[in-house]
This record gives C-alpha cells, sequence and structure tokens, in this order.
C-alpha cells in the first residue's frame, strides 16, 4: 500500500519532479506535491474501477481534496492530468480552476460515474483549453459529447 | 537494495512491483533526489490481474 506518507517524502525530496504516476494509491493529500513540486507538469493519481467496486461499500474509498487539486493548477505548468475515480475531487469548482488555470492543458481525465458537475462548466473547460488533445469526462456526458463535443468547442 | 551509486537517476518507473510500500518509496526518494519522473502506478495490467484473481 502506498499513502499519503510516500506523498509527503516525494514531494520534500523531489523539488525538481516533473512526472508523478500514481494510479492505485490510497493517497488523499497532495498538498505538500502543490507545495513543493513547482515544475510537474504530468500527474497520475487514477485509481481503477475494480479499486472503487471493492470497497463500495466500506468507508475505505480515498478520494483527495478538491482544494489540492486546484493548489496543484495554480502552479500552471500542469499539462497532463490523469484523475479517474477521483469523484470527490472533481466538482465544478476543480475544473473551472483546471480550465482558468491551465490554458496550455494537453490531456485531462476525469472519468466517474457520480454526478456533480455541471455541462457548462465542461463547455467552459473546451473553451478555455484550446489545446487539449485528449479527453476523457464523466461518464455522465459520453453520450451528450458524443454528439455535441463539436457543438460545445464552436461555440 | 543499495542507491548509493544513482545519484544522477531521474527517471524511475516501479510500476510492476506489486510489493510496493511506503517505507519503499521513502527509501528511494530520500535516497535519488535527482528524479524527476516517477511512475508507482498500482493499476497497471500486471497488478490488475492479481487483484481480479484475489477477489
Amino acid at each position: 500500500v502506498i499513502s499519503d506518507l510516500s506523498i509527503v517524502a516525494i514531494a520534500f525530496n523531489l523539488p525538481h519532479l516533473k512526472v508523478l504516476k500514481m494510479g492505485g494509491c490510497d493517497i488523499t493529500n497532495l498538498r505538500p506535491i502543490a507545495e513543493h513540486c513547482k515544475e510537474l507538469t504530468k500527474l497520475n493519481i487514477s485509481k481503477s474501477l475494480l479499486q472503487i467496486v471493492t470497497n463500495w461499500s466500506s468507508d475505505n474509498i480515498k478520494n483527495i481534496n478538491p482544494p489540492d487539486l486546484i493548489a496543484i493548477a495554480e502552479n500552471g505548468n500542469l499539462t497532463h492530468l490523469y484523475a479517474q475515480y477521483h469523484c470527490a475531487a472533481i466538482t465544478d469548482e476543480s475544473i473551472l480552476a483546471i480550465a482558468n488555470l491551465l490554458p496550455n492543458l494537453k490531456a485531462l481525465d476525469i472519468v466517474h460515474y457520480l454526478p456533480g458537475v455541471e455541462e457548462h462548466t465542461i463547455r467552459t473547460l473546451l473553451n478555455k483549453c484550446l489545446f487539449l488533445e485528449s479527453f476523457i469526462p464523466p461518464h455522465k456526458f459520453t453520450n451528450v459529447l458524443a454528439a455535441d463535443l463539436v457543438r460545445l468547442c464552436n461555440g | 537494495m543499495e542507491l548509493a551509486n544513482v545519484k544522477t537517476l531521474k527517471k524511475v518507473n516501479l510500476e510492476h512491483s506489486r510489493a510496493l510500500k511506503d517505507e519503499g518509496v521513502i527509501n528511494l526518494v530520500q535516497s535519488v533526489p535527482t528524479i524527476e519522473e516517477l511512475k508507482l502506478n498500482l493499476t497497471s495490467r500486471r497488478n490488475f490481474r492479481i487483484d481480479l484473481t484475489l477477489q
């Protein structure tokens, strides 16, 4: 198991970290990364669907805090963010922060099953992040985007 | 694992180290502060197969 203990050690020891991939780890606190790894360009904190399903009835589903995600976006260098199944962290507020603070974002994966993000937020994201090459939205928008992505992009 | 001779290492990929724990990560980053790319992905295909087997 890899937890927030590793996050703290990474943040304090690797100030020049540019790529961090920690898929499937039990992490909740990204604040140290936001404060110490200012050069971070690629971040992957995705969970697996299996990880979610097997912990669904318990309180073991760990999510990062939305303000931590925003704090990382505030550094302004992130170009790739993969945060699958971090349902609680993917809010309108955090997505709008990403849209406003990371205009050079190239890849964003925020797929998850729960509701909580509005269509106008996704629209804003697509209008702000003009260099987005890869985008995997929450499941609720899959059908919407299949038909409307071009319309949204064209305003 | 002795890490004294890898002081210039920039990329570390431990995606297939299924037994990786906090202690290992902490030891690694304290020993190799030059790391710029660190991959500890526990959802890699190999680990995912192991998870399925255990269920």
